[in-house]
């Protein structure tokens, strides 16, 4: 029994530090035994030793707590001492001055990680992080009537859907927009500005109100309603010069004199700047049931969930549905924050942009992480000396940790300072596609995250090298002078780090390649009509002076005049083309074909068009006939179709002659069954990205749209046609502001702008990865050939060949670079997926990619691990024996 | 040794009074030590070997203690036991603290005394 006790007890006094149980371990079970002894007398054994057992933990738990509050105090009393710091400064900085090739290198290295780091951070920023500019901007959400047959998402709702929303769900505010681009006039020349029609509430939603007068109300928001208006601060002050009497100034748009009942507060301009809000005054005749042209946002009230509001829409979309199945049947209504509606393009692009950037950091670190632990082999003999002389090993780190916090401060300035460059060149670069522009730029967030990264930064490449050399010891710092390179844990360690930077740079090799094989896919892709040597330009005939035959009319002579002109290849006009603002959909059906299915049945996009376009536009008539001037309002009405609506609606049958039924109703009580007279080739409308949609053409005689864009083949003229074109216009009607005239080209290249963008940034990246990672290995692999010098030259005294020492030196440099590729290759696999959003016609796991990257990364480090190899082979044995 | 080092170890624990005061009598052991300590009526719980040990091994760091080579009659006593001596800082501090306790139960008599 008291044995047990007894080993009991010697099991327990394990708990003590090491030393007070080396010293007084053994008394201590004497004297246990002698207790145990005299409580045997008393019949208390076990009640003793239960004693001793919680006195030992006790004691060791005080113990402990005391050296740790010892070791703390003194740790952190040696970290602050604030004229210690001063000194480590000095002395800090006199160590880097005096070997300034290093410091310049570390520096630049680092600053152009953290400035490019940081730049983009800027970018992420002011897109994605900060909230948008307006007041409890995170309880502002977008409506997105969701197709649950496809699962597409639409934007777009009617005007009486608007209403019902607004009327039956709770706890919310609810406005409703469509962009509109009237021509001003009567204030210098004409000149087509941003604006929007609106339904009521647009600025209470976002929660701003008017600095004179009034937003537009319920009563505005009528059919034929009042022609008022309420102007941006900045039409305000540029155009009408502050005029403190501008309430009930009128102003005339699109030909019509407005009335100006309000003036926005300074910087609103929702949507896209917007100059002007205009209260709708459609009839519901005109665009009402049907007519889905608005966006719809909202303002959850206090206390409402975004959940429990979208239930609320789910709930009205099913009244919806019964009440009009034909526009309802197959849709349900989710909410998306607006925030994140407004970024959604780019969230994903910048995120990895940014996920790049900071792997070219981590790289520069790890980069200047091995030059301090190279240095640190060449100052273990001062720092040996140093802790003989009293330095504790806190005072050498910390010391050591200055160094590094001077450099990475000097280099996070320096960062700080090429981010503010960075950022422009970014700015100037950027896709017209990136939202939140305006709000890009250095501020106190970016300035904090920029001290973040250099405390970080601080930590990555100056701990482990501080930890390294603190515990070096006199032996063998000393004893060795400065041939020791350091002890087995650095080399590890460095290994690490050169297999982390080849990773790190596969990684980046690798997007950067997926996205060169995306831009040119999509380079590749035919886009179905001509964008070389093609002119654009839009003209809003405006309704007030033109009615739907004088606009037909209009449209027919200016094609007719245009296509006179010499330097006109061809000419033509039309609405919903590619890459143009406008767009029309309608729910149509086919007559005497089999109902098709549902889904099909939802709707198609509508283009209008005149004769003269087929040829301008450079479309391919596959069957049937195209739209001639002889088709007008009151003739046959007809139409074309794309080959996309063919392969969707007539799998098998003929689609000649068909008879095609729409319900759009913009401008006209309806559109009559209208036949069904060719096919053209299908066209990507947006992005050569996309697929094709089935589309439905009709001719602009038989519909007249007032706005149109006029579509020029000008070939080698492209540069010099547009004066004559303005004369033309000019003769017309000289009041037509013709805006948003461009090179179809250029509008192709900026659809391809984000991928250019992206495809940029991560080659600029990855070229600084590899070279980085290039530099790591080869100036890791030349230290370690100079601290071989004399093993290499006794090898070579005893016989070893060149080609013996090349392949020792060379297997020092590829096994990290081979460890390297393959966890970079593993890694790869695993996180490409992220840029599959981002891609197009390539697989994120490309084999001709993944195995072109790889070959150039093995080029590259078996170059950089080559040079001091073919160095260290040609060591002269002699030389290498006598060196020290 | 100035008034100021014996000051600065005060005041002391009851039980490293004790320890010093018991072996200003005599040079001691453990066992015999916390004998000695909890002969003391004003000793209530008994002293538990990691806890004597810690005080002990303070005292010696603080030099009020030392260990001693002098053994008794090895017929009397086990020679591997350890036995220590106060030193004349830690007599010094004992006298100290005794002269501070002695102040403090004056004063406390002083102050309790009925008032004449």
């Amino acid at each position: 029994m008291d044995s047990t006790l007894t080993r009991l007890y010697g099991w327990t006094l394990r708990l003590l530090p090491g030393d007070l149980r080396a010293e007084y371990g053994r008394d201590m079970m004497r004297l246990f035994a002698d207790r145990l002894r005299d409580a045997n007398g008393e019949g208390k054994a076990a009640r003793t030793a239960m004693g001793a057992y919680v006195d030992v933990t006790w004691q060791a738990a005080l113990e402990w707590t005391d050296r740790g509050r010892v070791a703390a105090g003194l740790f952190v009393r040696e970290m602050t001492t604030m004229d210690g710091w001063m000194n480590d400064m000095k002395f800090g900085m006199r160590t880097l001055l005096r070997s300034p090739g290093f410091t310049v290198a570390a520096i630049i290295t680092l600053a152009l990680g953290i400035g490019a780091t940081v730049s983009i951070f800027t970018v992420v920023n002011g897109v994605l992080l900060q909230p948008l500019p307006y007041p409890d901007s995170n309880d502002l959400f977008e409506v997105v009537p969701v197709s649950t047959l496809r699962g597409t998402r639409n934007q777009t709702v009617d005007h009486p859907d608007v209403r019902r929303f607004q009327e039956e769900v709770d706890g919310i505010l609810l406005a409703a927009y469509s962009g509109s681009n009237p021509t001003l006039t009567g204030l210098g020349q004409p000149e087509v500005i941003s604006g929007a029609r609106v339904t009521d509430g647009l600025m209470e939603v976002l929660g701003v109100a008017p600095v004179m007068g009034r937003d537009l109300r319920r009563d505005d928001d009528i059919p034929d309603g009042p022609r008022v208006a309420v102007v941006s601060y900045r039409f305000w002050t540029e155009r009408l010069g502050r005029d403190a009497e501008v309430l009930g100034r009128s102003i005339t748009l699109g030909g019509e004199p407005w009335a100006i009942i309000g003036v926005a507060p300074e910087g609103f301009g929702f949507p896209s700047q917007a100059e002007v809000w205009l209260p709708r005054r459609h009839s519901p005749d005109d665009c009402g049931h049907g007519c889905r042209i608005l966006r719809t946002i909202g303002r959850l009230q206090p206390g409402t969930s975004l959940e429990f509001a979208e239930a609320g829409f789910v709930r009205t979309g099913e009244g919806l549905a019964e009440t009009d199945p034909d526009a309802h049947q197959y849709e349900t209504f989710e909410l998306t924050r607006l925030i994140d509606s407004e970024v959604a393009e780019v969230r994903i692009g910048l995120w990895v942009l940014l996920g790049a950037v900071v792997m070219v950091l981590l790289i520069a670190c790890s980069n200047v992480a091995n030059l301090m632990l190279v240095r640190a082999g060449a100052r273990r003999g001062e720092v040996a000396l140093r802790s003989t002389l009293g330095a504790s090993r806190t005072r050498i780190a910390r010391q050591l940790l200055t160094e590094s916090l001077l450099l990475s401060v000097a280099a996070g300035g320096a960062g700080l300072a090429l981010a503010f460059w960075g950022t422009e060149i970014l700015l100037s670069m950027a896709p017209e596609a990136l939202p939140r522009v305006d709000e890009i730029g250095i501020d106190a967030t970016v300035v904090v995250f920029t001290v973040l990264t250099v405390f970080v930064v601080t930590v990555l490449f100056g701990l482990l090298p501080a930890r390294e050399l603190s515990s070096v010891s006199l032996a063998d710092g000393l004893g060795s002078g400065q041939r020791t390179s350091g002890s087995r844990g650095a080399g590890r360690f460095r290994s690490f780090l050169l297999v982390g930077e080849v990773a790190l740079s596969l990684f980046l090799l690798l997007g950067a390649g997926l996205m060169l094989r995306t831009l040119s896919e999509a380079r590749a892709v035919d886009l179905g009509y001509r964008s070389d040597g093609v002119q654009r330009f839009r003209l809003s005939a405006p309704d007030s002076r033109y009615d739907s035959l004088g606009v037909a009319r209009f449209y027919e002579e200016l094609e007719v005049a245009l296509n006179a002109l010499p330097e006109v290849q061809a000419a033509g006009l039309g609405f919903g083309i590619p890459l143009s603002s406008g767009n029309i959909s309608a729910s149509f059906s086919l007559r005497d074909r089999p109902e098709p299915d549902a889904a099909d049945k939802s709707s198609a996009p509508i283009r209008l068009v005149t004769p003269g376009y087929l040829e301008a536009a450079g479309l391919t008539l596959l069957q049937g006939r195209w739209f001639e001037y002889s088709d007008r309002r009151g003739d046959r009405p007809v139409a074309v179709v794309n080959q996309a609506f063919v392969d969707r609606h007539f799998p098998t049958g003929e689609p000649m002659g068909t008879e095609l039924e729409s319900d759009v109703s913009w401008g006209f009580a309806s559109d009559p069954p209208r036949t069904i007279v060719g096919v053209v080739g299908n066209v990507r409308r947006l992005s050569p990205m996309e697929d094709p949609e089935p589309a439905i053409y009709i001719p602009n005689a038989q519909f007249a749209a007032n706005s149109q864009y006029a579509v020029l083949h000008l070939g080698q003229g492209v540069e010099t046609a547009m004066p004559a074109v303005r004369d033309v216009l000019a003769s017309l009607d000289g009041n037509l502001a013709v805006t948003d005239v461009h090179r179809l080209e250029d509008r192709v290249r900026e659809v391809l702008a984000p991928t250019r963008f992206y495809l940029t940034l991560l080659g600029v990246f990855s070229v600084l990865a590899i070279v980085l990672a290039a530099v790591g290995l080869y100036s890791v692999v030349a230290y370690l050939v100079a601290r071989q010098t004399r093993e290499l030259g006794i090898r070579i005294a005893l016989g070893a060949s060149s080609e013996d020492i090349m392949r020792m030196v060379l297997r020092q440099g590829a096994r990290p670079a081979i460890v390297g590729i393959g966890v970079g290759l593993v890694a790869s696999l695993a996180g490409a997926r992220v840029l599959r959003s981002l891609l197009f016609g390539v697989s994120p796991y490309d084999p001709m990619t993944v195995v072109s990257v790889t070959l150039l990364l093995a080029v590259v480090a078996g170059t950089a691990t080559l040079m001091p190899a073919r160095r260290a082979s040609r060591i002269p044995p002699a030389s290498a024996l006598r060196q020290e | 040794m100035s008034a100021l080092d014996v000051e600065s170890f005060l005041p002391l624990h009851p039980h490293s009074f004790r320890i010093l005061v018991a072996l200003r009598e005599e040079e001691q052991h453990g066992y015999a030590l916390v004998k000695a300590l909890e002969a003391d009526p004003g000793v209530a719980r008994k002293i538990m070997p990691a806890n004597l040990y810690r005080r002990i091994r303070t005292l010696h760091e603080q030099r009020l203690i030392e260990e001693t080579d002098e053994r008794p009659d090895p017929a009397l006593d086990d020679q591997r036991r350890r036995y220590f001596t106060v030193t004349p800082l830690g007599e010094a501090v004992a006298r100290a603290e005794a002269m501070r306790l002695k102040s403090l139960v004056d004063q406390a008599a002083d102050l309790l005394s009925p008032r004449a």
